[in-house]
């Protein structure tokens, strides 16, 4: 399991590599003057090509870009904002806590609606729960997240005055965007569990489980959960990603000082060395969830850890006989 | 009427509503099993063996099945009749089933040893820790080393799968045991293996048993009475004797026909022409009548009823109907 898991880290790195190229390059091409957003339109041509001078913007692209990787590989350094000249990495880490917490209660809350949501129209099929259920998972996932954002609001904050609606000062500003951006993944969730669950109880071990005289509950919860649970883990853990892309959005929407709130900031100011950091540490918690997810498949399902095992030992077979 | 014996089946009829119409797949049928007896239930694919199985496990799935009528007593008690909670308590009990296929018949991600304990510590008030070590006790009785609890069963061959399976359906005791086809998915040398399983533990603890399988070899080495069951209606039905050496239906005949037998001089072996009828869609009269030999004009419009030709010997063939055409 640990040889598993330490080649799928290494496998990591040419995913991290091919992002940050592409990062680069798009923000490298991308029209607007650092430099020039930076002093103003004001400024003299030369206090702006100083500055590019001095910030090394005037290198051709392969030149900036080796830079770039070989400082981050070599010294661990992601270079400095050009707006606040501050190191990259400070600003990342004092932002992603934000988007952590946001992303995790995210999660949280559309792991307990969709399950528990999605358990209980599989095993009720076509009563009023699942048709309730069905509705809902139909206008979960054709709502945009930022828009029932902004409906939330305008509805708790402005019409009914319970929540506040932006910033984040206290427990009651964490509300409103887990909550929206948790019920949006919600749906996806509950319509995978619901299907999966349904496909599962039809299988004869669940009716070898009945034939043994256990109670209802068990059979769903012993039996059936944990055999519907992988393709379940698999989309809980792409919606992962989208929760940290919709992040982006609901941080802007809610004014939560998180990493996409910073990215979307220094979108706008050009400030590349921000956007390609942020972006690579986005990049970088995807590939660790994912990585996660297939952990846990080994742990749910033991024929795939098997399976995991029987990798190594071929491995092992190999370079014996070499 | 008192019930005299351990197993009564009382006109059992059980229909699936599917979109192509409403299947028959059981039609009134009746048996009697008593303490200790074994009775093989034969008959060919989508005869309605399984379902008739399911049925007295009260298994059947619903939707899209229902049981349409008919009574099941086991020791008097009719148990169509319990609520869910009453039924429980006697399946995996009282009432044990060994499932057609092993390969699916059992939870992948959960140990086989614990699949054995669960059964055990549902009926009998014992800790985890017992029911465990009786599990090992049943897994070994299946011959299979105790060392192998924690394994999965995706590391056991077809032949292990179905003592597994035989070992759940075993593991408290049971009164009736049914045992679907339980050895179809093995090769010979271990078929007689399991049979032999099975007989030795019925013996051993008195347990009645019905075995379903279209082997009337097996049939011969296993039970005491057989039934030979088509599109859903048992048409012959009694001692092994009275079925092998006093064969009156014709489906029967040429069910015997169609084994090939080493002594005999023919090349080629019988079999009974065409299909059996569409169970949506049964005919009026007797359902096996288009493929009979015998099979005369009232054949197609009047269904014969089950008659007792020697005493515990039925037949449902117009020939041994009392008035009917001979
Ligand atoms: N869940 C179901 N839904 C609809 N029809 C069913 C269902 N289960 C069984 N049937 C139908 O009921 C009839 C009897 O099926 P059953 O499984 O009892 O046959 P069987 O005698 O056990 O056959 P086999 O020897 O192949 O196991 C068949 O026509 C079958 O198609
Ligand atoms: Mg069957």
């Amino acid at each position: 399991m640990l040889k598993f898991i330490g080649k799928r880290l290494l496998m990591m790195i040419p995913v991290l590599l091919g992002v940050i190229i592409l990062v680069f390059t798009i923000m490298f091409y991308t029209p607007g003057d650092p430099a020039r957003i930076m002093l103003g339109a004001g400024a003299s041509e030369e206090a702006v090509q100083q500055l590019r001078e001095e910030k090394g913007l005037n290198r051709p692209y392969f030149v900036q870009l080796g830079d770039y990787i070989k400082n981050i590989v070599l010294h661990g350094d992601f270079g400095e904002s050009f707006q606040t000249g501050e190191p990259v990495l400070n600003e990342i880490l004092e932002r992603f806590p934000t988007t952590l917490k946001l992303a995790s209660l995210s999660v949280l809350v559309s792991l307990i609606v969709g399950l528990s949501m999605g358990i209980l129209s599989a095993t009720h099929q076509y009563s009023w729960i699942d048709k309730f259920a069905t509705a809902f998972a139909l206008l979960g996932v054709s709502m945009p997240s930022f828009w029932a954002g902004l409906m939330a609001t305008i509805l708790f904050s402005s019409i009914l005055g319970w929540l506040p609606a932006s910033g984040s000062y206290g427990w009651k500003y964490w509300i409103l965007p887990p909550l929206v951006l948790g019920l949006h993944s919600a749906a996806s969730i509950m319509r995978m569990t619901r299907s999966s669950l349904l496909e599962v109880i039809r299988q004869d071990y669940i009716r070898t489980a009945r034939a043994k005289g256990q109670s209802e509950r068990k059979v769903i919860v012993v039996h059936a959960l944990r055999n519907a649970l992988i393709p379940v883990v698999t989309v809980v853990g792409m919606q992962f990603g989208v929760l940290l892309g919709g992040s982006i959005l609901i941080e802007s929407v809610f004014a939560l000082p998180g990493l996409g709130r910073l990215i979307i900031g220094a979108i706008g100011k050009r400030d590349r060395m921000v956007v390609q950091g942020g972006v690579l540490f986005l990049a970088l918690s995807f590939s660790f969830v994912n990585l996660l997810v297939d952990i846990l498949y080994a742990y749910i399902d033991p024929r795939i850890m098997s399976q995991y095992k029987a990798l190594n030992k071929k491995k092992k077979k190999v370079s014996k006989n070499v | 009427m008192a019930n005299k014996h351990f197993l009564e089946i009382k006109d059992l009829s059980i229909h699936y509503k599917t979109d192509s119409g409403l299947v028959k797949a059981v039609n009134n049928l009746s048996l009697n099993l008593d303490k200790g007896e074994s009775l093989g239930l034969v008959g060919e694919t989508g005869a309605g063996k399984t379902t008739t199985a399911l049925g007295i496990m009260n298994l059947i799935p619903d939707p899209p099945g229902i049981i349409a009528s008919g009574e099941i007593f086991l020791e008097g008690e009719n148990i169509l009749m319990l609520n869910r909670q009453e039924m429980r308590k006697l399946r995996g009990n009282k009432i044990s089933m060994v499932f057609q296929d092993p390969m699916t018949s059992l939870n992948p991600v959960m140990s086989v040893g614990k699949q054995i304990a669960e059964s055990i510590q549902i009926h009998e008030k014992l800790s985890k820790v017992e029911a465990e070590k009786r599990a090992v006790d049943v897994l070994e009785m299946v011959g299979i080393p105790g060392e192998r609890f924690n394994e999965y069963p995706h590391q056991f061959s077809g032949g292990m799968r179905q003592r597994v399976v035989i070992a759940i359906a075993l593991a408290c005791k049971p009164d009736l045991l049914i045992a679907d086809e339980p050895t179809t998915a093995l090769d010979v040398t271990i078929q007689a293996q399991v049979l032999d399983l099975i007989s030795n533990l019925k013996r051993e603890q008195n347990t009645s048993m019905i075995l379903i399988t279209h082997d009337l070899g097996v049939v011969a080495e296993v039970c005491e009475k057989v039934a030979i069951m088509y599109a859903g209606e048992l048409v012959e039905y009694g001692t092994l004797d009275d079925i092998y050496n006093h064969t009156k239906h014709p489906y029967s005949i040429g069910l015997f026909a169609s084994i090939p037998n080493i002594y005999s001089e023919e090349k080629r072996l019988t079999l009974i022409p065409g299909l059996m009828p569409d169970p949506t869609d049964l005919p009026e009269g007797c359902s096996f009548c288009s493929r009979c030999n015998r099979a005369v004009e009232q054949c197609k419009v009047h269904n014969p009823a089950l008659v007792e030709t020697d005493p515990g010997h039925f037949v449902r063939c117009i020939h041994y109907e009392e008035g009917g055409a001979l």
